[in-house]
């Protein structure tokens, strides 16, 4: 779990370059929403202004049209129309755009105006004039085809009538309108940029906050962080004050040890002293073989204790670090054996084995030998002579170890308590033991999310099962 | 007089070569202007107008004082003509015509309408105001009303100042003003012929006016200046509808005229430019409009030609400027001019 938290921790968005800011990245993609907007606004803009401008445009036109359309007569016979001044003049208000018009009967012949202009087709009622565009002498225009129906030498006659313009000021009045929503986009691109620096500065604000907080704390100091954090930041700050939390407890627990260790080694080391100055004031010729055994005993102590403290550090280093690979609990537990074998048999103990195989776990591998080295060390110390001791592997319910002995065991009280530092059970006093076996086996067992249980053997002995969590087989070595 | 003449025979020269695309087309007068300096210089402005040529003598002179190294040739026509020889893309010798000016707006509304001219932009002709020009291609340099003159003599007492006045008074007096008026002929004059039709729009006074023209068997004239000539000689004491700057002229010169802007209203009309899309030198004839309503033309125009400028602008609400835009080109239709000419011809002759 701490190895997988570390990982994690790391930037996961290697694009990123280091320094980057949040405040500029923001504010850039708002931007460019905002952009994008504001471009979707002047095109829809333009498209309506488009619209607009065309119905404007048709409305005369059509009105034009249609005016000229009631002034159609038939005077003797044929058609003919007194062009109303309005009905061109009209055309002429809105801009300076070319106008033209044709008249035409029921047969295609001309009755006036331009004979070449497109006419269309006759519209199907005569209010609803037919628009259409094409063009004409060189320009695109739009054109409105009015009709009329009349009477003529006795037969009905159906007369177009056509009005065409060009379409400057239609272009002109569609552009300045789209200019004018692009104005209006840019300053709302502008305005929308300053309040998006406000808003996220206003934002950001809790993490200077908790940037300042951080900053000025003392290096030893590990209060929890008190801000009125938004619900967004507070993970960061629950996992800033889990962090410390855990900081403080490593210290902590470095600076017990560090204490310890130094009470546990001076002891040994001043008997050691004592024992060294009695033999050299008794002179050589007392110097008893009791004394030397003595000296070599304490010397022996030492040395224990300092591989054992040395044993842990390394444990509670690699717990942090070390790679996790799959591994066989019948292979780490022959390892171990094979590594106790002739301390074992200076105590004339055997050990029987019983291995389940293909149990498989994932850990480290160092940490682990050293923990099951531990409990083979420590039923051979506390076991009596001549004995076995019992090592099993088995895969149900969950992987396990169990190293078994027959020595005095630990009453239920006192089984929390081994696992502290420098504990030792109720044992005799002359055999050799640090107490910081079982620690580093709970340690060990910890970093690799697994459990430690101790049980009575009967009739007599301790039983110590390691028992770890099943390989999640899709999930790979983290989280 | 002899540039004009050798000018003339090459006209007669080009009419021949154009063969019958040049028939209805009618050149009055060609007046040529060498360069000043240069001579050798081929570059030459053809312009073609319905103002004198007399009275372009003064612009077209003070043009060549700041372009001395263009040659300048000036031929009046009549308006139908002026428009005839655009829109026919005439030819002078093979030389196409460079400027188009005339005071017939609805022609040449006409021409721009089309297609027959060019735009030209410049910093002068953006000062002009609206009412002034039309889609960049035609440009107004003079700004002329119509106005009634009398000769003081025939009356007395207090000068008919409006249509109705003149109404009221004609009416009461038929046999002192018979055969005494005088207005144009819409069937000959095109500026006429749109003086007429822009009154129609204005009130129903003219028809009746003209009715009361008819009953006095009115003199119908081509132009201001036979209208004026008569009204100097005494022939007729009402002359309706002749250029306001041409009867000033008149009467600067001593002539016994009194000049009357109606009070109901006064006509503008305005004298345009327009460079036609034939051109070889364009360039040279957008620096001339450029010259025509400049500061400097502006002043040539308000003083030795005695026309009037078109800048500064300003009057009495009473001066309506026949506006350039495409409602000029109404009465240019075939059946409208007939229909018109038509109700004209009625008024005038009904009850002859």
């Amino acid at each position: 779990m701490t190895a997988a938290r570390s990982s994690s921790a790391r930037p996961s968005s290697n694009w990123s370059p280091p320094g980057w800011s949040l405040r500029r990245r923001l504010l850039g993609q708002l931007l460019l929403v905002f952009a994008g907007l504001a471009v979707l606004l002047y095109l829809s803009v333009q498209a309506v202004a488009g619209r607009a401008a065309d119905a404007t445009q048709d409305n005369i036109l059509g009105a034009s049209a249609i005016a000229i359309a009631e002034q159609v007569r038939v005077v003797e016979g044929s058609i003919t129309v007194d062009l109303p001044y309005a009905a061109l003049e009209m055309l002429g208000l809105a801009g300076e755009d070319r106008v033209f018009y044709r008249i035409a009967d029921g047969k295609g012949a001309v009755v006036t105006g331009y004979e070449d202009l497109p006419a269309g087709t006759a519209p199907a009622s005569e209010e609803a004039p037919l628009f259409f565009t094409a063009v004409y002498r060189g320009d695109t225009v739009r054109v409105a085809t009015a009709r009329r129906s009349i009477l003529a030498s006795g037969a009905r006659q159906t007369v177009l009538i056509t009005v065409a313009q060009t379409r400057e000021a239609h272009g002109a009045l569609t552009t300045s309108i789209a200019l004018s929503a692009a104005a209006v986009g840019g300053g709302f691109l502008a305005l929308a940029g300053l309040l998006a620096w406000i808003a996220i500065a206003r934002a950001l604000k809790p993490v200077q906050e908790i940037e300042r907080a951080i900053a000025a704390r003392a290096s030893d100091d590990f209060s929890t962080l008190e801000t009125a954090a938004p619900r967004e930041i507070l993970p960061l700050v629950d996992a800033i004050n889990d962090f410390v939390e855990r900081l403080r407890l490593t210290l902590d627990t470095s600076q017990q040890f560090i204490a310890e260790a130094a009470h546990r080694i001076r002891t040994p080391l001043a008997a050691l002293k004592a024992q060294a100055e009695v033999s050299l004031k008794a002179g050589p010729e007392k110097t008893s073989e009791e004394s030397l055994r003595r000296m070599l005993r304490a010397a022996d102590e030492t040395s224990q204790l300092t591989t054992q403290l040395l044993t842990q550090a390394m444990v509670a280093y690699r717990a942090e670090r070390a790679e996790r690979q799959r591994l066989s609990l019948a292979s780490l537990a022959r390892t171990a054996a094979r590594d106790l074998e002739v301390a074992a048999e200076m105590r004339g103990i055997d050990f029987r084995m019983d291995l389940a195989e293909g149990v498989d776990i994932q850990g480290d591998e160092i940490a682990l030998l050293e923990a099951i080295r531990n409990l083979l060390d420590n039923a051979i110390k506390y076991g009596p002579p001549d004995d076995f001791v019992q090592i099993t592997v088995k895969a149900d319910p969950a992987p396990e170890i169990a190293i078994a002995d027959h020595g005095p065991g630990i009453p239920r009280k006192d089984r929390d308590l081994v696992f502290e530092r420098f504990r030792r059970g109720a044992v005799d006093p002359r055999s050799l033991g640090s107490g910081l076996g079982l620690s580093i086996v709970r340690q060990v067992m910890l970093t690799h999310r697994g459990r430690v249980r101790l049980e009575n053997n009967e009739p007599q002995g301790l039983v110590v099962r390691l028992i770890f969590p099943p390989i999640r087989e899709t999930a790979g070595d983290r989280e | 007089m002899n540039n004009v003449t050798r000018y003339l025979a090459f006209a007669a020269l080009g009419f021949a070569i154009a063969g019958p695309s040049a028939q209805g087309f009618e050149i009055e007068e060609t007046r040529s202007y060498p360069a000043l300096r240069d001579a050798s210089a081929s570059a030459v402005l053809h312009i073609i107008g319905t103002t004198d040529a007399d009275t372009m003598d003064g612009l077209i002179r003070a043009y060549r004082a700041q372009q001395p190294e263009i040659a300048v040739i000036y031929h009046h026509a009549s308006s139908r003509d002026v428009f005839s020889a655009i829109e026919g893309r005439e030819t002078f010798n093979g030389e196409p015509y460079d400027l188009a000016i005339s005071s017939a707006m609805d022609l040449q509304i006409k021409l721009v309408n089309d297609g027959y001219a060019r735009p030209h932009r410049s910093v002068a002709t953006a000062r002009l105001p609206r009412w002034a020009s039309w889609r960049e291609r035609i440009f107004g340099f003079t700004r002329e009303p119509a106005v009634i003159a009398y000769d003081p003599r025939a009356f007395e007492g207090r000068l008919p100042q409006s249509r109705f006045e003149l109404l009221s008074l004609l009416r009461g007096s038929e046999a002192r003003f018979a055969g005494r008026v005088a207005t144009y002929d819409p069937k000959v004059s095109g500026l006429g012929y749109l003086f007429a039709t822009q009154d129609s729009l204005q009130s129903d006074t003219y028809w009746r006016l003209m009715e009361v023209f008819g009953n006095l068997s009115a003199k119908l004239s081509c132009c201001s200046g036979e209208m004026l000539d008569l009204l100097e000689e005494g022939e007729i004491a009402v002359a309706y509808n002749v250029l306001g700057s041409y009867a000033q002229a008149r009467r600067d010169a001593g002539a016994p005229i009194a000049i009357v802007y109606p009070e109901d209203y006064t006509l503008l009309m305005v004298r345009t430019a327009l460079i036609p899309k034939t051109s070889d030198n364009p360039g040279i004839a957008g620096g001339f409009v450029d010259f025509l309503v400049s500061p400097e033309g502006q002043r040539v125009i308000a003083g030795e030609v005695s026309l009037a400028p078109a800048l500064p602008e300003g009057g009495t609400g009473t001066l309506i400027p026949v506006r350039l835009g495409p409602g000029l080109l109404v009465f240019l239709d075939g059946l409208k001019r007939r229909a018109f000419l038509s109700e004209w011809e009625n008024a005038v002759t009904e009850q002859r």
